[in-house]
């Protein structure tokens, strides 16, 4: 396999709470603790997880949005935290973000041609001809009448508001773009217009796509590699038809149970997951408290990352699928800072 | 078609012997906009039977929510129920006055919204929130009515009912909290439960979770559920019958399962298809609709999904189709040229094909 695209590499983001201790010393919390991907050129990469798993924090650290407290974000092998401000601006035209609303996401009182043409003009990319050219393509590609040009984002549906958006980011002809949400305030009868978009965009430029995702069927059909996230960690990561047709992890399984299939025949049994309670204990695995399984150990000791097979990993103490080899990894993430 | 010769055409749908606990009769609610009222809610006829759950689906601006509203009697300002007519229990409550709508507010009619945060006061107790319709429909104590509180946020599945009662929403997590207002809703016995998107704003596991519990509801207490969504999976696994919406109108009514395996009208069909699943084949292409869901309008001329349809012909564009019945018994439909039954269960798109 050729050098990844984006690597994160043992990433850690730890914000300060506005909570004190007892003793009156600050307290501070991990939104991501310890992750580390790659994702290669051309490829998709899925992070997926409930609210507040750190899917969107670890997405932001991806394109440089958030500093990572410790650990290294590497955009085709260059250091993000070690080039100077320049290089890093320069490195930005290859790496944007498509938000999930695009509502808020475009300002609202500029026009499409500008909203579009402003990336190009921060990068001081060619001249008011050749700018206004290159958002007409770029308007063909994202399938807006060029028309569209004169409109405010208000005067479009949210359908045309996510493709201007996707315009915007592909305005500088990046390399990878981070897509957090991108369909989920849509309706679905425009979400798969937008996916079958996204898709066939990357295709033509070989853009490499990390998506942020609460939905697992939808992550089923646009990825080939997912990371299942929970309270910060990744707890399992892999070819996404693995992971999905035999998840490893019990919260893996538990997320594949819980999507709701639409036939009636499908709809699998009342719940497993126990919802409460809320906090984790401080040592062991962070699901230990919900999951249907956890035995001692779990509750003491972090479970090390262990590889299944080639490009497939668990964390957890008892994993619901055997794998080739079971001895742990190098690294051992999650042991407890 | 007038309204009325459209109700005569239209096959009871419900089984004659249970008796309708909600029936909305050609409702048409419209708007005070500028230029000219326009159709929320277009002659939209429903029953819901006792202990049934009927799912409405449809897309934003199909109308749904504002059918919501209308039976709850919330209409936003400038919005106006212009004819047909709600009924509950029999009772015509279409046309009350707003403090007799309050007397069956919260006591008949129960209320789930999407978002349990900012349906909650942040600054009050969960247990005195929840003891509110007590207080205002009932003349229980409040010492009574904590007791009943506490019994009912048990009867939600919360743990420790008494701890959460003492509660403020913010101590809570978004499960717990949806599970609070389902007790709300449920205290004073509602015949009918109306939920607008109870579970969007909650992550997978516990979205599932929360219907599980409505459909708890609905076979120990035998509530009335109108239960409104834009998500196919989620109907699937609460609602015996379901209702679909496109620009105002009811566009096609059937069963949960004949409606899955046998749905006729192209927007129904679309929408299924354009859902990604989990058994589907990752690299097909989606099944996507053209176009976007139309805005409201005062009139219109033909089908309102005329120009996103792929089975559109000439006379689509010149009358609204009427609400006939449709392939299968007790299955309603709105159009001239539906999609093949046959073809709609078995050889759709990847997704489907493989999910039967």
């Amino acid at each position: 396999m050729t050098d990844p695209l984006l690597q994160l590499d043992h990433v850690r983001v730890r914000y300060r709470t506005r909570r004190m201790s007892f003793k009156g010393a600050v307290v501070y919390t991990d939104a991501v603790r310890d992750v580390s991907l790659e994702l290669g050129e051309g490829q998709t990469l899925a992070l997926v997880g409930e609210s507040g798993s750190g899917k969107s924090t670890t997405a932001r650290v991806a394109v440089a949005l958030e500093r990572p407290t410790s650990g290294r974000v590497l955009f085709d092998g260059n250091d993000l935290a070690l080039i100077g401000r320049a290089q890093l601006r320069d490195l930005r035209s290859q790496f944007q973000i498509v938000f999930q609303d695009p509502h808020s996401s475009l300002d609202s009182r500029m026009q499409v041609l500008d909203l579009i043409a402003e990336p190009l003009v921060i990068h001081k990319w060619g001249n008011t001809g050749s700018r206004e050219a290159r958002v007409h393509q770029l308007l063909d590609e994202v399938g807006l009448p060029r028309a569209t040009t004169g409109r405010q984002p208000h005067q479009l549906s949210g359908g045309q508001r996510q493709r201007v958006a996707i315009a915007r980011a592909l305005a500088l002809n990046p390399r990878l773009i981070v897509a957090d949400e991108p369909v989920s305030a849509l309706d679905v009868s425009v979400r798969a217009q937008i996916l079958n978009l996204l898709s066939d965009l990357q295709k033509q430029h070989n853009l490499s796509y990390l998506m942020v995702s609460h939905d697992l069927a939808l992550v089923n059909h646009t990825a080939q590699f997912v990371a299942v996230m929970f309270r910060g960690s990744i707890v399992e990561s892999g070819p996404c038809d693995q992971v999905i047709t035999s998840p490893a992890h019990p919260y893996t399984r538990a997320l594949v149970e819980a999507v709701p299939s639409p036939d009636p025949a499908m709809v699998s049994p009342a719940g497993t997951v126990r919802e409460w309670p809320e906090h984790a204990s401080g040592l062991g695995c962070q699901y230990a408290n919900r999951c249907p399984q956890a035995r001692g150990t779990c509750f003491d000791t972090a479970p090390p990352v262990v590889e299944l097979q080639l490009g497939r990993s668990v964390a957890c103490h008892f994993p619901l699928v055997a794998g080739t080899t079971t001895a742990p990894t190098t690294s051992t993430p999650n042991t407890g800072a | 078609m007038s309204p009325l010769d459209e109700m005569k055409s239209v096959p009871d749908v419900s089984s004659p012997e249970t008796e309708g606990v909600l029936e909305l009769r050609s409702l048409r609610v419209t708007d005070s906009h500028p230029a000219g009222a326009r159709r929320l809610v277009d002659d939209v006829s429903l029953r819901v039977g006792q202990g049934e759950i009927l799912g409405i689906v449809g897309e934003s601006g199909c109308g749904k929510s504002m059918t919501a509203m209308a039976i709850m009697g919330l209409l936003p300002k400038g919005c106006a129920i212009t004819s047909g007519s709600i009924l509950l229990g029999g009772r015509n409550i279409s046309a009350l006055q707003p403090s007799e709508y309050n007397r069956i507010r919260g006591k008949e009619i129960g209320m789930v919204f999407q978002d349990p945060m900012s349906s909650l006061d942040p600054t009050q107790r969960v247990g005195l929130q929840v003891a509110d319709s007590l207080r205002v429909h009932t003349d229980t104590k409040s010492r009574a009515a904590r007791v009943r509180v506490v019994e009912t946020l048990e009867s939600v599945g919360l743990p420790e009912p008494a701890k959460v009662a003492d509660s403020y929403p913010h101590q809570l997590s978004g499960g717990m909290r949806q599970r609070v207002m389902v007790a709300m809703a449920i205290l004073c016995g509602p015949r009918l439960l109306i939920c607008d998107e109870p579970t969007t704003a909650l992550d997978v596991t516990v979205q599932k979770q929360v219907l599980d519990l409505l459909r708890g509801i609905r076979d120990s207490f035998g509530t009335s559920i109108v239960l409104i969504t834009h998500d196919f999976g989620v109907m699937a696994r609460v609602a015996d019958r379901v209702a679909v919406m496109y620009a105002g109108q009811l566009v096609e009514e059937a069963p949960m399962g004949d409606f899955y395996r046998s749905r006729a009208h192209p927007y129904s069909d679309a929408l299924l298809r354009a859902v990604p699943t989990l058994h589907g084949t990752r690299s097909a292409r989606l099944w996507a609709i053209p176009g976007t869901p139309p805005t409201p309008a005062a009139h219109r001329e033909g089908c309102g999904f005329a120009d996103r349809c792929v089975n559109v012909r000439a006379d689509c564009l010149n009358a609204v189709p009427a609400l006939a019945k449709g392939p299968s018994p007790h299955h309603r439909l709105r159009c001239l040229h539906p999609v093949e039954p046959a073809d709609g269960a078995s050889t759709s798109s990847t997704e489907q094909g493989v999910g039967q």
